[in-house]
């Protein structure tokens, strides 16, 4: 579910807290309906979690009803982006340029290091129920400039933020797709160390811009679970991005056939 | 006595059929009779003075305001004194700030929580950053954080950190409450942002310190190291925070292992440090409860 309020029933409740902008509490309570309605659905269309839908051509995460295999490859997914950016990051010229014992080389061989044991790590968790190698398409990066690339790409910083971020907000929106305790406990050990690299990034970018509005409710308020109640002022809270909000970015950097579904994630 | 048992029976009361999935924090919000009744009971009287905490929601949320509460007084002294009204600190002062906004931010959404679900959220301790616990005899763990910025940035450095490892550590008990486990690991993340700015700061402070964007075996250690219980008997010496950062496996299912050194090998090769790096660790509640009693 995206971060806008999820539509509510008819009834109202008592008034809210303070902090929280109306709401009706009726929400909270959709979760458990509306869940097992949509899992039927699922459920009905599709028995096998892990395949590459031929018809469409995109490859399908799984589902998220019957085990945590489709929130797991959803997450798998994203690492492998983000492990296939770095790889090729550090076959592009931007990189080649900085001296061994620039402070900046060292950080991205760090995340590269980081982000390829994230995804080995999913991709062992998975074992047979791993989605495929994705080919990654990043045809919009410049790896030659640190950023303001021109003809409308990304600089390898640009990029490198643009990757974490969504990582981030992707672990953040998947957490309800988790089922069992260890996976989300793990989610969270991984997704912490993701917050950290985005911190890093834009900090490099431009000093001070660890957390901005855009990713964290600092100016603005907002949900304060996604469609649950809305703060109207700022909370401090981290945003986040729902699946399909996220592999419609992530789409932009994969190749045809190796673009997500994750339409099972419900 | 352990109070969500009592907001169980309470809410028994009027469902007695439904009271498992009551067990969650944020799902009680709906249940105006156990709200009233329980509005009624101060915290401080519903609960055992000293009382460990227990591995619930509703302790966890106790806790995690406890590190707030914490963190929001640690900025807001400094921010007053010395160490970051003098002007040699003007440029970072701006940070500091916002990172008090954030944790005033998380404070208020877990107050708030506990009065939505009906209890008298508990009011901040009296805090004492020397780690002298409000009495001058004690002696002094940490000099001079708040007239040395370098003594400062080190502190915050080890309270951001162990602020993301207590979140992570007590996410565990919030798992059956999804819309909570939402909320918190999004304060989480911001705690983790926090944090890897914190160490970004050290880099480029005068003198700076050696120490990457997230907890690592490479770090410069700290000199004076926030200590908590070791895991490893009850007569062990006690440990800095970063021990539990240096644990290097990871289990998939089970009591699977995965093989970071055997699998990441040729092309995929990684410092073998990286293994630790990459996941930050979760502080067990004994630890987070030892590390908050520290400073209040």
């Amino acid at each position: 579910m995206s971060d806008t309020t999820r539509p509510t029933g008819p009834e109202r409740l008592s008034p809210a807290p303070p902090l929280y902008a109306p709401i009706k509490r009726r929400s909270f309570f959709l979760y458990a309906g509306a869940t097992a309605g949509a899992t039927a659905l699922v459920l009905a269309g599709c028995d096998d979690d892990s395949d590459t839908t031929p018809n469409s051509g995109l490859v399908n995460v799984g589902i998220s009803s019957a085990n945590d295999f489709g929130v797991l490859n959803y997450a798998y997914a994203l690492e492998q982006l983000e492990a296939a950016f770095y790889t090729q990051l550090k076959d592009g010229d931007y990189y080649k340029s900085l001296a061994a014992s620039s402070a900046e080389k060292q950080i991205l061989d760090d995340l590269h290091y980081h982000e390829v044991a994230h995804r080995d790590f999913f991709r062992a968790a998975l074992s047979s129920n791993a989605i495929k190698n994705l080919e990654p398409d990043f045809a919009t990066i410049d790896f030659g400039v640190r950023t303001g690339a021109t003809g409308g790409k990304l600089g390898v910083l640009d990029a490198a933020k643009a990757f974490e971020d969504l990582g981030v907000a992707a672990y953040n929106g998947a957490g309800r797709y988790i089922q069992s305790p260890l996976n989300l406990v793990l989610a969270g050990k991984i997704v912490s160390v993701e917050a950290r690299h985005a911190s890093l990034i834009r900090d490099l970018l431009a000093e001070a811009t660890f957390v901005g509005d855009d990713v964290v409710q600092v100016t603005t308020g907002g949900p304060i679970v996604a469609g649950g109640p809305v703060s109207a002022t700022p909370t401090g809270l981290e945003r986040s991005k729902s699946p399909t909000e996220v592999v419609a970015i992530a789409n932009t950097f994969l190749k045809a056939g190796s673009k997500l579904d994750v339409s099972g994630l419900v | 006595m352990n109070f969500l048992s009592l907001l169980d029976r309470i809410s028994s009361v009027d469902a007695p059929s439904d009271a498992a999935p009551r067990r969650d924090l944020l799902r009680q919000l709906g249940q105006a009779g156990a709200r009233a009744a329980v509005a009624a009971l101060p915290l401080a009287l519903g609960t055992p003075a000293q009382a460990a905490p227990a591995n619930n929601s509703f302790d966890a949320v106790v806790l995690l305001l406890k590190l707030e509460d914490l963190l929001m007084d640690f900025y807001t002294k400094a921010l007053a004194a010395p160490v970051l009204t003098n002007a040699a600190q003007a440029a970072v002062r701006l940070d500091f700030v916002r990172l008090q906004q954030q944790q005033q931010g998380h404070a208020r959404f877990l107050r708030d929580t506990l009065s939505f679900a009906g209890v008298t959220p508990p009011p901040a301790p009296s805090f004492d950053f020397s780690g002298r616990r409000n009495n001058p005899a004690n002696p002094v763990l940490f000099p001079n954080v708040l007239t040395d910025y370098t003594a400062f940035l080190q502190l915050a450095q080890q309270l951001e950190d162990a602020s993301a490892s207590i979140y992570l550590g007590q996410l565990a008990f919030l798992t059956t409450d999804k819309p909570l486990f939402d909320a918190v690991l999004r304060m989480q993340l911001v705690e983790a942002r926090h944090a890897s700015h914190v160490r970004t700061l050290r880099r480029s402070a005068t003198p700076a310190t050696a120490v990457k964007s997230w907890p690592s075996t490479a770090d410069t250690a700290p000199t004076a190291a926030v200590l908590v219980p070791s895991t490893s008997s009850s007569g062990a010496t006690p440990t800095s925070i970063y021990t539990f950062e240096a644990n290097e496996r990871q289990i998939s299912t089970g009591t699977t292992v995965v093989p970071f050194p055997t699998i990441l090998t040729g092309v995929n090769a990684v410092q073998s440090r990286a293994f630790a790096e990459a996941f930050d660790e979760p502080l067990p509640t004994l630890q987070a409860t030892a590390l908050l009693s520290i400073f209040g």
